[in-house]
């Protein structure tokens, strides 16, 4: 295996050869004044390559024979900053999270080639892995005085408390002063600049929105081929056939598992979840389940005003459905036990039939560890089978409800700003071929000119591309498809350089079966989704009530799906969700839909 | 002011009593200290933070800016449909946790007791120990496993011919039992130890004499071991009614509860955890968790006369 370019070693070379030039810059007679020069502007603007070439800090492998080259966008006028700024945030880390050699998360190539290249050092003062868990630290942090500059996808309830609380800094005034205008601003304006809706109060921009890739977390269903083939049958286009298809694979018994383990359908604690949640069933009757979340799903009632489909009668004939399937074992029997990280080892153990995820989740959380357990296993994606009303799933706006505000008197917002224009830029321009490092992302097979993929990667700080962090567009994956596609399409085989030959050849049929799904999602996302109309921050009166309505909501639908209930449970259901409070909250978003 | 006399004597007598001794016992004073100043820090500072429970209180405005709203989260805790329930739910829970457990810790300690072989009585108790040194997170993972569908307890009742998989954590009847032994089997081992030692104080002289009078070994446990590890089994039943609202075992629930047994698995802390941190309803959290409290402190104070008036125990 070739050894990385980047090594500690030379990092040490190039930071000792820094060092020295800032250790003998502090030796001479007048620091101040030179300081104050470096500061305004760098004596001579270098590019990034010259930059980063020296320290080991180059993306790219342009000395391979089958090399490529990064071209990498202009070092934003001023920077690197000299000396270093020192800008405090957090970041996501969870198992998925790995470095290579000694990186962690306070100190690895990312950090490395941030301060490098833009003078910017993020000191962490600490992490989280769940939204949740980042909600109770926030709050830590606001009753200690002590917030970072930059906080990462803060969710509406509490941004407006920071709002009010006049914790937030208004950046209209930088944003348009410093934000790119094609890279950044144009990017931003998608959909009648609609993804401003939450980071926008009064008119003023209070935060930086956060943006997700159109129809990133809608959903598909992968199904198990090679199980399709041992039955007999074809891949359902409606419930019903569903229903029979993975009848048969329950009753084939065809999982791994002990027997009667087979799961013919993934369904997850989470009825609305990315992977494995139930979404499109219930859409399949026109309805969605809100779930777990502070902005909740209302949708558009026929008549002018919105509704909350939790309480739909077509709800009840959606459930009636489910418990079916429940009764029938072709969900788990304990279904509500399991998360994301539990219905993941079930895929991959090769005791599921079929599961409706999004095409990452089908592709990497599913076939890839499915397919090495089981080499004779094969998967496919399908269009979401249609229900008696509709083929409906869940739209997934790209605009998300968590944003990244600013803390009211940080000084270096603009820097984070100029840091996020560049990145923006490398973003929207697949054809600056950048694709990691060298050692961290991809790594050389020894005497082959080929590379592989590496488990570690890299790690985003600041806005764009950080983990659970901001998109600059919710169309630059599709274009990074399609230039691949492309790519595939002009260029002949032959002149292909080692990472194309891994993109496109795709021997597993993999990365075509995820590429593809993506783009049938963007495509289909309007004309097969529901959508949710409610996109504004929770009032007082929801944050008051909302907690226990959805405690009812659970508990109801969980018991009528387990058969603990009468399906009856429902109309009685429906009166005390009116009753609790649910009457007068539907009334207020009312209000709000009619003055919008 | 003559009422008060004695008083300010007594107080005048203790503190001449405190000025006569200080030179003999300031070592020990200052050897207090830390332990005082952990107290004022971590147990009385924190208590400013009760003020929570009277604002509408969030964490961006801050203590001074939040606004006051009286018993106002009080009102909605009472008015919540599901307090009661969760009240219930969580006095059920921890009253067959600790009957439950205290029990079976005293069978288990006797069955011990009567174990001759060394060897034998170590290991067992050794691995009955285990369980607790583990945290609710694994054993957590641990229950969901076993306890699944197609977990080893529903692979073991196939084998006996249940054909039907017993979901365990997810039925209404069978969560609170599954709790209570997943309980069990954590604490048993640990809770014996107390036992075991109030057994070693019984004077083997009486056991001897019993047994030439013709006492059998259950008349042996019946009249002479079960009297003599009675107050021992008292104090420990009279704490743990003191503790009545820990009793239920946050962590456990929250590691093994879902939505389909709300209706008897959801306690007080996990109510106040959805509500008031994932909620973010911090003054509504905090006004349940001074009820909690305010309940708790007095349950600790009739525990602790029931323990003056069943054992010889008195704490003041």
């Amino acid at each position: 295996m070739a050894k990385s370019s980047v090594s500690r070693r030379e990092f040490m070379k190039g930071a000792a050869v820094a060092g020295g030039g800032v250790l003998l810059a502090g030796c001479a007679s007048e620091p101040a004044a030179q300081e104050a020069v470096a500061e305004s502007a760098p004596m001579v603007a270098m590019t990034a390559e010259e930059i980063l070439t020296p320290l080991g800090l180059m993306p790219g492998s342009p000395d391979h024979a089958k090399g490529w080259t990064t071209e990498l966008p202009d070092v934003p006028e001023g920077m690197p900053l000299n000396p270093p700024v020192t800008i405090t945030s957090f970041t996501r880390t969870d198992a998925d999270t790995r470095f290579q050699g000694d990186d962690d998360i306070y100190d690895n190539i990312s950090l490395r080639y941030i301060k490098a290249l833009f003078g910017i050092e993020y000191d962490i003062p600490w992490t989280y892995v769940q939204g949740d868990e980042r909600d109770q630290k926030m709050n830590l942090a606001m009753a200690a005085g002590d917030i970072p500059d930059l906080m990462p996808g803060i969710g509406l309830a509490m941004f407006q408390d920071m709002v009010a609380g006049d914790l937030v800094a208004d950046i209209t005034d930088v944003y348009e002063a410093t934000a790119h205008p094609k890279w950044v601003k144009e990017s931003q304006e998608w959909g009648d600049h609609q993804l401003w809706a939450y980071a926008e109060v009064d008119g003023r921009k209070m935060a930086f929105p956060s943006i997700a890739q159109a129809g990133q977390d809608e959903q598909i269903l992968f199904i198990r081929t090679d199980w399709l083939d041992k039955v007999g049958m074809d891949a359902p286009t409606t419930l019903e056939e569903m229903e029979a298809v993975a009848e048969a694979f329950v009753t084939n018994d065809l999982g791994a598992g002990p027997p009667g383990s087979t799961v013919g359908v993934m369904a997850s604690r989470d009825l609305q979840s990315w992977y494995g949640g139930l979404g499109p069933v219930f859409g399949g009757f026109g309805v969605l389940p809100s779930w777990y979340t502070s902005v909740s799903t209302f949708t558009k009632d026929g008549q002018g005003g919105l509704k909350f489909d939790g309480i739909d009668p077509a709800m009840k004939d959606a459930l009636t459905l489910v418990r079916r399937w429940y009764e029938k074992k072709i969900l788990s029997p304990d279904f509500f036990t399991k998360g994301y990280q539990e219905n993941r080892t079930e895929v991959e153990g090769n005791r599921v039939g079929m599961n409706y995820t999004h095409p990452w989740g089908g592709v990497v959380a599913g076939a890839i560890g499915s397919m090495a357990n089981d080499p004779e296993a094969t998967w496919d994606w399908f269009d979401v089978p249609a229900g008696p009303v509709r083929k409906g799933k869940n739209y997934f706006s790209p605009l998300r409800t968590g944003v990244f505000p600013f803390r009211k008197g940080s000084e270096n917002i603009d820097k984070i700003l100029m840091q996020a224009n560049f990145e923006a830029e490398i973003v929207l321009s697949p054809q600056r071929r950048y694709h990691g490092f060298e050692g961290h992302n991809y790594d050389w097979v020894e005497g082959e000119d080929r590379v592989v993929p590496q488990s570690g990667g890299t790690h985003g700080y600041g806005i764009i591309n950080t983990r659970g962090g901001a998109n600059i567009s919710p169309t630059s994956n599709m274009n990074n498809i399609q230039w691949k596609l492309n790519y595939k399409e002009t260029v002949p085989r032959g002149e292909w350089d080692a990472m194309m030959e891994l993109l496109l050849d795709d021997p597993t049929g993999l990365q075509t079966m995820q590429d593809e799904g993506w783009l049938f999602l963007a495509e289909h996302s309007l004309e097969d989704t529901i959508r949710n109309e409610w996109n504004a921050a929770p009032t007082e009166l929801q944050k008051e009530k909302w907690t226990q309505l959805q405690t009812l909501t659970d508990e109801t639908y969980f018991a009528i799906i387990t058969g603990q209930v009468p399906m009856d449970a429902f109309d009685e259901y429906v009166t005390t969700w009116l009753a609790q409070g649910g009457e007068e909250v539907l009334a207020e978003i009312n209000e709000w839909w009619a003055a919008k | 002011m003559q009422a008060l006399s004695p008083v300010i004597d007594d107080l005048k007598e203790q503190a001449s009593r405190f000025v006569r001794y200080l030179p003999r016992l300031w070592p020990l004073y200052v050897m207090v200290i830390p332990a005082l100043i952990h107290l004022v820090l971590l147990s009385y500072y924190p208590m400013y933070g009760i003020r929570i429970a009277f604002q509408d209180y969030k964490p961006a405005l801050g203590f001074d800016k939040s606004p006051w709203v009286g018993l106002k989260q009080f009102q909605l805790m009472l008015e919540n449909p599901s307090f009661w329930q969760i009240f219930r739910n969580t006095i059920v829970i921890a009253t067959s946790k600790i009957v439950t457990l205290q029990f079976c810790a005293v069978i288990l300690a006797l069955l011990l007791n009567e174990v001759r072989k060394l060897f034998y009585k170590r290991s067992v108790q050794s691995l009955v120990y285990l369980p607790y040194f583990l945290s609710w997170i694994v054993l957590g993972g641990i229950m969901l496993e076993m306890l699944g569908s197609s977990g080893v307890v529903n692979q073991l009742l196939q084998l006996w011919g249940v054909e039907q998989p017993v979901i365990f954590l997810g039925n209404n009847r069978t969560f609170v039992p599954a709790l209570v032994l997943s309980h069990l089997w954590q604490q048993v081992g640990w809770a014996t130890i107390l036992y075991l030692a109030a057994l070693t104080s019984i004077d083997p002289q009486l056991l001897e004499a019993a047994a030439i009078d013709g006492a059998g070994r259950f008349q042996r446990v019946l009249y002479i071991i079960l009297p003599g590890i009675l107050p021992t089994l008292l104090l420990v039943l009279c704490l743990d009614f003191g503790l009545l609202f820990n009793a239920a075992g946050f962590d456990q629930v929250l590691n093994l509860y879902n939505p389909a047994v709300y209706s008897t698995g959801d306690i007080l802390d996990t109510w106040i955890y959805r509500e008031g941190l994932l909620g973010a309803r911090f003054s509504l959290a905090t006004a349940v968790g001074l009820v909690r409290s305010v309940l708790g402190l007095i349950l600790i104070v009739i525990s602790l006369r029931l323990i003056a008036r069943f054992t010889d125990y008195q704490l003041y």
